[in-house]
């Protein structure tokens, strides 16, 4: 079976793409992500990651949605494809796998 | 009030909108206006707009540069040229042979080439390198001899007052000694023996060579100081500041160190180590002091101007050219007209003609200039032939490609992208071949050539060469397959017959033309240079050494030649005004029986002491030679000057000479103390009971020359301990008389040879594609009783018919052009007829050698082979 392999970056995009729903396009995500991790993360960086996504068949995006900040130009929408979710669900489950086999011990050290 | 500015940066939005591949721009765009536009109200306006920018060089990678690819192929230029440029590299291998030929000799043509044209840049790059070149010049002397104008560098200090004084269009003047003169210099037991020069104050000013210390304005200024050059001082102080120390200047006074030049380029025309101020000269020569004060007459000085800026020669000739005249009683001064010789001619216009710049080096740059034209028309000729030659092959391609919808122009833009390929691929070989040979190149030429890879106009120059190469062998060939009818061509009918093969035979011709006028070229050049060094001298240069005289030398003179005499170690010394092989002083004689009124004579002046004429090897025609060095009243001549003088029977005679008369007691055979292609200069002897410029002495043959340069080391260290001892073989340097020639001479035939090679190249190409043609003829040949001989013979006819006739052509062309330059020899070698012979049988054999191993390989094919067909 063909492992899924997603960045910590992505998978954190994918997930807010998933997040907003309907009104994924890029500004959104940035400022969900920097809202959220409250890191700054550049502009580039997130339409790199949204293309790769894209590429990889995570993502699907269309065109729509001018306003008159953009210049009358339209956003690209993004949403999650079913492989997409598949890959968060693996990506969640292996997470879940091994926080489940963290030793108790450990666990309370850790402050859970 | 201006409404407020809410709009994203432009120039970030242009430059965006430049790279960022057009499929994304929208919403990359989109998304960056919208978060602006968030931005400036949280952040301000300010902050915003730097963000901005930021956010759009982030972009500048490659995912948003790159331009999405089409589904369908759109046929734009690039695609084609794509398509070309694939054509172009299957040829280029699948027919290694021809392109080994082709690259190999366009390679080795540009690497002449561009050989030839750093040399010539360096030739052209002399002097340039001063600030304010333009308004330097020599001042020089047309001097009228008996209606001859002879034009003399050699000129007056009062001329040099007078410039300086009269002519407000002049800004400096400055007068030297002679600039390369040699001059001993001493710190501590350190003790040096080079060139240099007196020189005006005012020179570092003109001539502003980079000092690395000291000021150009100050450090001629006083009497007592020396300039040197950074390689001199460190020889003289080594790690020392030689700033302000003392050097010990010809062992007479100690001069202060009053500045560091860098050292001079090889391109440069002065070349000297050192600088004194010509005031120093003044103060310890009593008799340059009185030149000062002196006539127009006194001609032993150089003189140096600098025009105010935006004066050219042609507004101060006028005033200048006369201004001896106002010594009206000075025959010499009222002869002179005074001109200029701007800096930049001064390297390559050296030899002057009835009073006018007539040529020098200039000369050979040229000529090799054309040379190097020749060799590149050579190697686009074997491109072009082949090409052509080899055009049934690829009739096929051009007509499939026509009827497919070809455009002619687009065809021919085809093949000039083959030629271009090719070009350029010989283009960086002939660059790494002219990077390996450099070192040898300098070391011929004596050089300081390089390729000047910073620069931008030598790539400039670079491409458009290789521009013009590619066009011009990529044309001929480009427009003859582009002009295939794809009918004929794609029926089989297509004959390429005896008239398209035509040109191909013009241009072979044309090939082995030019190389064969250039071995010829360098076969007589050669043929010159040993038939000059062959002639005669009239003296004997073996095992005679020279050794510049000086006070100490002087003064120790009798007691240095009484041990070189008594220990063996030289046969005979002697001393003289002149070195062996030059004559530095020509004076006039006065009176002489049989003068014409206003007659003048240039005679080669020396002044010789006892034992001059058995040092040197001359020998006595009529008469007797000096009895001793007080014989001051008599003089000896030589032949020439009594031909000149129309003297029959001179020994008796009294002539007057500086206002003395002289009794003519001997007539020397003639000897070739200067030029060895001219004839004997007229000339006198005097003898004078004083210490003169030049040490002559013949080493004894019992002697090998080590041991007597040691022995000799020992002797001169011990009577001359001031100066380092210093000497110079006359045979060494009359060899270097013929420095020119034999550099013209050697190159002339590396390129003669490499154009011969280039040919050889060609016609290897052609005869292996002939002979490929014509497989199946041969084979039809050879089944009906053809030997060997019979086909090697058909084969290799053509191309000796050619040969032939390029032969004729060369040899007219080369006859008429050789014997043009050999004009400016008095003395030279006839070009017999066998040299011609020699050559055209040479390159006959060469053409054979080439031709035969192709046409003998398809001669020997079995016929059932080449007959056979599946």
């Amino acid at each position: 079976m063909k492992r899924t392999f997603l960045g910590e970056f992505e998978e954190v995009v994918l997930l807010t793409v998933a997040v907003l729903g309907d009104e994924a396009y890029g500004v959104t995500i940035t400022q969900e992500i920097e809202q959220r991790t409250g890191r700054s993360v550049g502009f580039s960086t997130v339409h790199t990651t949204l293309q790769r996504l894209a590429e990889k068949g995570y993502l699907s995006s269309e065109m729509g949605g001018a306003t008159a900040e953009r210049g009358g130009r339209r956003k690209r929408f993004f949403s999650v494809t079913a492989a997409g979710r598949r890959a968060l669900q693996e990506v969640k489950q292996v997470r879940e796998e091994l926080w489940s086999a963290l030793p108790p011990q450990t666990l309370q050290l850790m402050g859970g | 009030m201006l409404p407020k500015r809410r709009t994203a940066p432009r120039l970030a939005d242009r430059l965006l909108n430049w790279f960022c591949a057009p499929h994304l721009r929208e919403e990359v765009l989109g998304d960056l206006h919208e978060r602006y536009a968030l931005r400036v109200e949280r952040l301000g306006e300010r902050k915003a707009r730097q963000k901005y920018w930021r956010e759009v060089l982030a972009y500048v990678r490659p995912r948003f540069i790159k331009r999405q690819p089409s589904t369908y192929s759109y046929p734009t230029n690039t695609d084609m040229l794509r398509n070309y440029l694939k054509i172009a590299w299957r040829n280029l291998v699948s027919q290694k042979g021809y392109s080994f030929i082709n690259i190999t000799g366009l390679a080795v043509g540009m690497a002449v080439a561009m050989l030839i044209g750093l040399w010539i840049y360096h030739e052209y790059s002399y002097d340039k390198f001063l600030p304010n070149y333009q308004q330097l010049y020599q001042v020089k002397r047309n001097y009228n001899s008996n209606g001859d104008t002879l034009t003399f560098s050699s000129t007056s200090l009062k001329l040099a007052d007078a410039l300086r004084n009269e002519i407000p269009e002049i800004d400096y003047v400055a007068e030297s000694d002679y600039i390369g003169s040699s001059h001993g210099l001493k710190v501590g037991d350190k003790k040096f023996y080079v060139n240099g020069g007196q020189i005006g104050r005012d020179f570092l000013k003109m001539f502003q060579y980079p000092l690395l210390q000291g000021e150009a304005s100050m450090a001629l200024n006083d009497p007592y100081s020396i300039v040197l050059t950074e390689s001199t001082a460190k020889a003289l102080f080594g790690n020392e500041v030689p700033m302000g120390k003392v050097v010990r200047f010809d062992n007479q006074n100690d001069l202060k160190v009053t500045g560091i030049l860098k050292d001079l380029p090889k391109n440069s025309s002065f070349q000297f180590e050192f600088l004194v101020p010509f005031s120093y000269f003044e103060a310890t020569a009593s008799n340059v002091r009185m030149a000062r004060s002196g006539s127009f007459g006194d001609n032993s000085f150089q003189i140096f101007v600098k025009l105010k800026p935006g004066v050219t020669y042609a507004q101060v000739a006028p005033k200048i050219a006369l201004i001896e005249h106002t010594e009206t009683n000075n025959v010499n001064a009222m002869n002179s007209v005074v001109i200029l010789q701007p800096l930049q001619n001064w390297h390559l216009y050296s030899t002057y003609q009835n009073g006018k710049e007539a040529g020098g080096f200039i000369d050979y740059v040229r000529m090799f200039t054309i040379i190097g034209i020749l060799v590149v028309l050579i190697a686009c000729i074997n491109f072009i032939n082949l090409t052509t030659a080899r055009s049934t092959k690829r009739a096929k391609e051009v007509g499939i490609r026509k009827a497919v919808g070809s455009q002619r122009q687009q065809l021919v833009g085809q093949f000039l992208t083959e030629s271009f390929l090719l070009t350029f691929v010989a283009f960086l070989f002939s660059l790494l071949v002219v990077q390996l040979s450099l070192p040898a190149f300098n070391a011929l030429i004596n050089g300081e050539v390089s390729i000047p890879y910073a620069r931008g106009e030598f790539w400039l120059a670079l491409l458009s060469c290789l521009l013009i190469t590619a066009l011009l062998a990529g044309s001929v060939p480009a427009f003859y397959l582009s002009s295939f009818q794809p009918v004929k061509v794609l029926k089989g009918i297509m004959q390429v017959g005896k008239a398209a093969s035509w040109p191909r035979k013009a241009l072979v011709v044309t090939q082995f033309s030019c190389s064969i006028a250039l071995i010829l070229s360098a076969v007589v050049v050669f043929q010159q240079i040993r038939y000059a060094k062959n002639r005669p001298t009239g003296y004997d240069v073996n095992r005679l050494m020279m050794t510049n005289m000086n006070s100490e030398l002087g003064a120790n003179f009798t007691i240095l030649k009484d041990e070189l005499l008594r220990n063996g170690i030289a046969e005979s010394v002697s001393q003289s005004s002149s070195p062996a092989t030059d004559i530095w002083w020509h004076s006039d004689v006065e009176k002489w029986p049989g003068k014409n009124a206003g007659e003048t004579i240039e005679m080669g002046t020396i002044v010789i002491a006892k034992d001059y004429f058995k040092t040197v090897g001359m020998t006595l025609a009529q008469g007797r030679v000096f009895t001793s060095e007080n014989d001051t009243t008599s003089v000896i001549f030589n032949e020439a000057a009594m031909k000149r003088m129309r003297l029959a029977h001179p020994i008796g005679q009294l002539i007057e000479w500086q206002g003395k008369q002289l009794r003519i007691v001997g007539v020397m055979k003639d000897a070739l103390v200067q030029s060895p292609f001219t004839r004997a200069d007229p000339g006198m002897f005097l003898c004078r009971p004083v210490s003169l410029n030049v040490l002559l002495y013949r080493i004894s043959p019992r002697l090998s020359t080590q041991e007597a340069l040691t022995q000799m080391t020992a002797l001169f260290n011990k009577y001359n301990p001031s100066y380092p001892y210093s000497y110079q073989f006359a045979d060494v340097t009359y060899a270097a008389k013929f420095n020119l020639e034999t550099l013209v001479g050697k190159l002339a035939g590396i390129f003669a040879c490499l154009a011969i090679f280039i040919s050889c190249l060609g016609l290897f190409g052609l005869a292996s594609f002939m002979a490929e043609r014509r497989t199946k003829e041969i084979g039809v040949r050879k089944v009906l009783g053809a030997s060997v001989l019979n086909v090697w013979g058909l084969l290799s006819k053509e191309f000796v018919y050619l040969v032939g006739i390029a032969f004729i052509i060369a040899s007219t062309l080369a006859y008429y052009l050789l014997s043009n330059w050999l004009q400016r020899y008095e003395y030279r070698t006839e070009m017999s007829w066998w040299i011609f012979a020699l050559t055209g049988l040479g390159s006959l054999t060469v053409t054979l050698l080439t031709v035969s191993y192709q046409s003998i390989k398809a001669a020997l094919l079995n016929p059932v082979k080449s007959l056979k067909s599946e």
